[in-house]
């Protein structure tokens, strides 16, 4: 156990920000939290870190309680979402820094950061200040400055956030190969659901200080826990269906379970083109390899990805069926049945 | 624990040389219990007399100043070029010491050959003696305190304009807003704090005025005297040192209400500032007819003003590098013709030891200041100690009177008299708590973050703060630097209580007479009633001896200064 959190509770002023928070995160493992903004996911973070005290539970890191520990007796390592490099220093003696802080001699010190420069493809930056190089660089700095002291926990706050949208893909695939790579026991927290599903071992989602499911990535695609879950993950969002079209305007291929009060239907289950279902085209969104159509059913909106052949216009009528597997049902408090 | 490391120094500065002597000016203003020198006070009527002057004396600064910095500023912030330049301009006057701007305005008030009669006559009126006759003299010191107290309103206020969101600025532009409705409805309602700010500091500033009814007040008359003048005067001239501190005591009473009034609005400023709106919503409702004649009446005004602030400069220059013969025109000249500055060296060289001492110990209190206030103004900013920002400014409030008769006795038991250290000790009375609230400002402005990277890094508090936080603020610490280096150099009542002689280099060095004290060699009782036309290009000389250096320096950093200016003013 590389990470534990025990019945974590945190307020400011009246605001609960995080509510009997329970996790572990395995050592090695790439665990991400997930959260609209105001969830609480940056402040769970935070108190791992020791950057806020929280008011009831435990932190556990490596084993060891750490709740009376200072953030510089942690030995994490921690990426902030502006980086917070040193402006008025060089790129080298940034990420030096923890290293000096320990106590190391400044000439072995710069050695070890530029070694960690090499590995991280930055060391023709070293002798350059964080605003002389670009946003890339910058975050690959951060992430070097996080890594050099060997910390035993690795805190991640919406490191990406930060590039441009074609920096943010490579970015990503490179953060998870760092991590395999140091095989390090890392804490991620960002907003972007995709992000998340492609990088990570573990995710846990949170909302308004709740942890409302911990699981693997395709665990919590397929069986969200709740409706919440349901809706925050996946893009296109869900479809929900209200009972009662279900069966009358709308036909499925199989019977809902008792107790269910709203159906969710990933976009990718509605099948375009043939199917007891009709209706009406309103608009389309083209985003190259898939389309999203909208459609409208006496009121309710659907929304479908279509992948293959000609993209159906604006106003046209069409056929479609509803594939199972992409289906789920919820009761009245939002729960997911199961069966 | 580590955190009291942080303002501890800093707190037991003040509290041996502010609140200790405070507390003296208390005691001995009642010694043994006694109260017989309040009830003199109280039942005299010259009292009543001194309070009329005091408040006179300080509201009409206040008040004209911030109507015509406020004008001024409007003028400023609605320029697409040139505003660094005219702040330069509008900012001129604040750094030459009060002594100084005294001197000119000597010259300026002159009977005979004075520009000021000539400006009266020019427009129609009779002639009058400014500085001699007794119904006259504080209106006449009173001006000279508008000239001196616009810019720091103008600045303050300048500040608060341009703190208006640039998104609000350019929308009022797209929706087609005048400039009269843009200023009267939106920025300066915006700026009202900063507007209300800018009142009570030039207030609180000119209560505490020593310098200027000093040099002004031809043969220490008590029927022009405001009260930090009695206060001196009954302590150190006439020995009746409670009397004295009695009416020290009311003064510091009256003050204490403005500076209350100060600290509720920077804490109301603090909270604007985390809600991050602005907007009032206030109006000013505006007549028709002001609001056409908005623009021109900014421009006239701030034309006017700007006249009225760079013309004794002008002046003495003038008259410090020409003979004193030219001086003797009527109506006077006001061109240069022939300059001679035989005087101004001679005067230079007088200067010398004067110069020496000022220059060594505003460096000294400079340094002081800046070891005791950075980490504790860290630690206000940081930690919350917000009740040591609030002292800071109730004590940056008091006048100098408050604490110099303690000051003066702790001095002179440790026997420090006429010593660079008594000055070098004491002067951060002054410095310090402007010193803390200005950085704590600074420090809010800086990001959390680099802090937290620090943490994460591994360094203690204290190591994080003087090798991470340090090193970014440097901007601030600079301004704050220079600005208690310009404070120092300004000073006049403490050298003048702590001082006898000038500077000597025997062995020990023994002396410590200030720049100030230099130009008060030169004040009308010195030479009798008036200082004649023919001493004039002494006094300017003077002056300028005084003024140069922080001018210098001040022109040098004026981007430093006008921020660290900003920053202890508003939350800019």
């Amino acid at each position: 156990m590389s990470v534990a959190l025990r019945g974590l509770n945190k307020k400011f002023g009246d605001l609960q920000v995080l509510k009997d928070i329970e996790l572990e995160v395995s050592k090695g493992e790439l665990f991400s939290v997930v959260g609209p903004s105001g969830s609480g996911k940056t402040t769970l973070l935070r108190v791992v870190a020791g950057l806020e005290t929280q008011d009831g539970g435990h932190v556990y890191i490596d084993g060891k309680l750490s709740d009376t520990l200072t953030p510089a007796k942690r030995n994490v390592g921690m990426v902030f979402q502006n980086y917070a490099l040193y402006p008025n220093k060089t790129v080298a003696e940034n990420i030096a820094s923890p290293l000096l802080a320990k106590g190391v001699a400044r000439s072995k010190a710069l050695d070890e950061a530029a070694e960690m420069a090499k590995r991280l493809g930055i060391e023709m930056a070293l002798d350059r200040k964080p605003g002389e190089i670009s946003g890339g660089q910058q975050q690959r700095v951060a992430l070097a400055r996080a890594l050099v002291k060997k910390p035993t926990a690795f805190l991640l706050d919406e490191p990406l956030s930060n590039l441009d949208a074609q920096l943010r893909f490579s970015a990503r695939k490179f953060v998870k190969e760092l991590q395999r790579d140091f095989g390090i026991t890392t804490i991620y927290v960002t907003h972007d659901q995709a992000e998340a599903l492609s990088i990570s071992d573990r995710i846990a989602i949170l909302d308004m200080g709740v942890i409302l499911q911990v699981g693997t990535p395709m665990e919590i695609y397929r069986e969200p826990a709740n409706e919440f879950v349901a809706n925050f993950i996946g893009y296109p969002p869900l479809n929900t269906v209200r009972m009662g079209l279900v069966g009358k305007s709308i036909q499925f291929t199989h019977s809902p379970p008792p107790g269910a009060e709203h159906a969710g239907i990933r976009p990718e289950a509605i099948v375009l083109g043939g199917g007891p279902n009709r209706a009406k085209v309103i608009s389309t969104e083209f985003s190259g390899r898939e389309s999203v159509v909208y459609l409208d059913m006496q009121g309710q909106e659907l929304r479908a990805l279509f992948r293959n052949g000609k993209v159906p216009s604006e106003g046209e009528t069409i056929d479609f069926s509803i594939a199972e597997e992409g289906v789920m049902w919820f009761d009245a408090k939002g729960m997911r049945l199961v069966g | 624990m580590a955190e009291r490391i942080f303002y501890f120094p800093a707190f037991f500065y003040l509290v041996l040389f502010a609140i200790v002597p405070f507390g003296l000016s208390i005691y001995f203003s009642a010694p043994s219990g006694e109260l017989s020198s309040y009830v003199t006070l109280f039942s005299s009527s010259q009292t009543l007399r001194f309070l009329e002057n005091t408040f006179i004396f300080s509201f009409g600064s206040a008040i004209f100043a911030v109507v015509l910095g406020t004008a001024l500023a409007i003028f400023v912030d609605s320029l697409v070029r040139g505003r660094r330049l005219f702040s330069l301009l509008a900012y001129l006057p604040y750094t030459i010491p009060f002594t100084a701007a005294a001197l000119v305005w000597i010259t300026i008030y002159d009977p005979i050959n004075g520009p000021a009669d000539y400006l009266l006559r020019l427009l129609g009126f009779h002639a009058v003696d400014w500085l001699g006759q007794p119904s006259l003299v504080i209106y006449s010191v009173t001006i000279v305190s508008i000239w001196t107290s616009i810019p720091l309103a103008f600045l303050v206020v300048l500040a608060g304009l341009s703190s208006v969101p640039a998104h609000l600025k350019e929308a009022a532009k797209v929706d087609g807003v005048g400039v009269s409705d843009y200023y009267t409805s939106i920025a300066v309602p915006m700026a009202k704090s900063a507007i209300l700010t800018a009142f009570l500091l030039t207030l609180i500033i000119a209560f505490g005025n020593f310098d200027l009814p000093y040099i002004l007040n031809e043969g220490y008359s008590y029927a022009v005297a405001t009260l930090p003048l009695v206060v001196y005067f009954q302590i150190f001239y006439a020995n009746e040192v409670a009397q004295g501190l009695a009416s020290g005591i009311i003064l510091t009473a009256i003050v204490s209400i403005f500076s209350y009034l100060l600290i509720r609005v920077t804490l109301s400023q603090g909270k604007i500032g985390k809600r991050g709106s602005g907007a009032t919503g206030a109006r000013l409702s505006v007549p028709r007819a002001l609001k056409i004649a908005f623009r021109p009446l900014i421009y006239v005004v701030s034309a006017l003003t700007l006249l009225f602030l760079l013309f004794p400069v002008y002046w003495m220059g003038l008259i410090a590098t020409r003979p004193d013969s030219l001086n003797l025109y009527n109506p006077p000249l006001l061109w240069p013709k022939a300059a001679s500055i035989i005087t101004f060296v001679a005067t230079a060289v007088q200067a010398e030891p004067y110069l020496i001492t000022t220059f060594v110990v505003s460096l000294a209190v400079m340094a002081l200041t800046l070891i005791l206030a950075a980490p504790a103004a860290f630690a206000v900013a940081r930690r919350r100690k917000r009740w040591l920002l609030f002292l800071s400014i109730y004590l940056f409030s008091l006048p100098s009177t408050t604490f110099v008769f303690g000051a003066y006795y702790m001095i002179y038991k440790v026997g420090l008299l006429n010593t660079w250290i008594a000055l070098i000790l004491t002067y951060p009375i002054f410095t310090l708590p402007f010193a803390i609230w200005t950085l704590s400002n600074f420090y809010n402005s800086l990001p959390k973050t680099f802090e937290e990277a620090a943490h994460i890094d591994g360094y203690s508090p204290i190591r994080a703060f003087y090798r991470v936080v340090m090193p970014l603020a440097r901007p601030g610490l600079f301004a704050t630097a220079l600005l208690s280096f310009v404070f120092s150099w300004h000073l006049l009542l403490f050298p003048l209580v702590l001082s006898e002689t000038p500077y000597q280099f025997n062995f020990p060095p023994t002396g410590s007479f200030a720049v100030t004290n230099f130009a008060a060699l030169f004040d009308p009782t010195s030479f009798g009633s008036t200082v004649g036309a023919n001493l004039w290009a002494q006094v300017g000389s003077a002056g300028i001896i005084v003024a140069v250096p922080v001018i210098v320096l001040a022109l040098a950093a004026q981007n430093y200064l006008l921020k660290g200016l900003y920053s202890g003013g508003t939350k800019g």
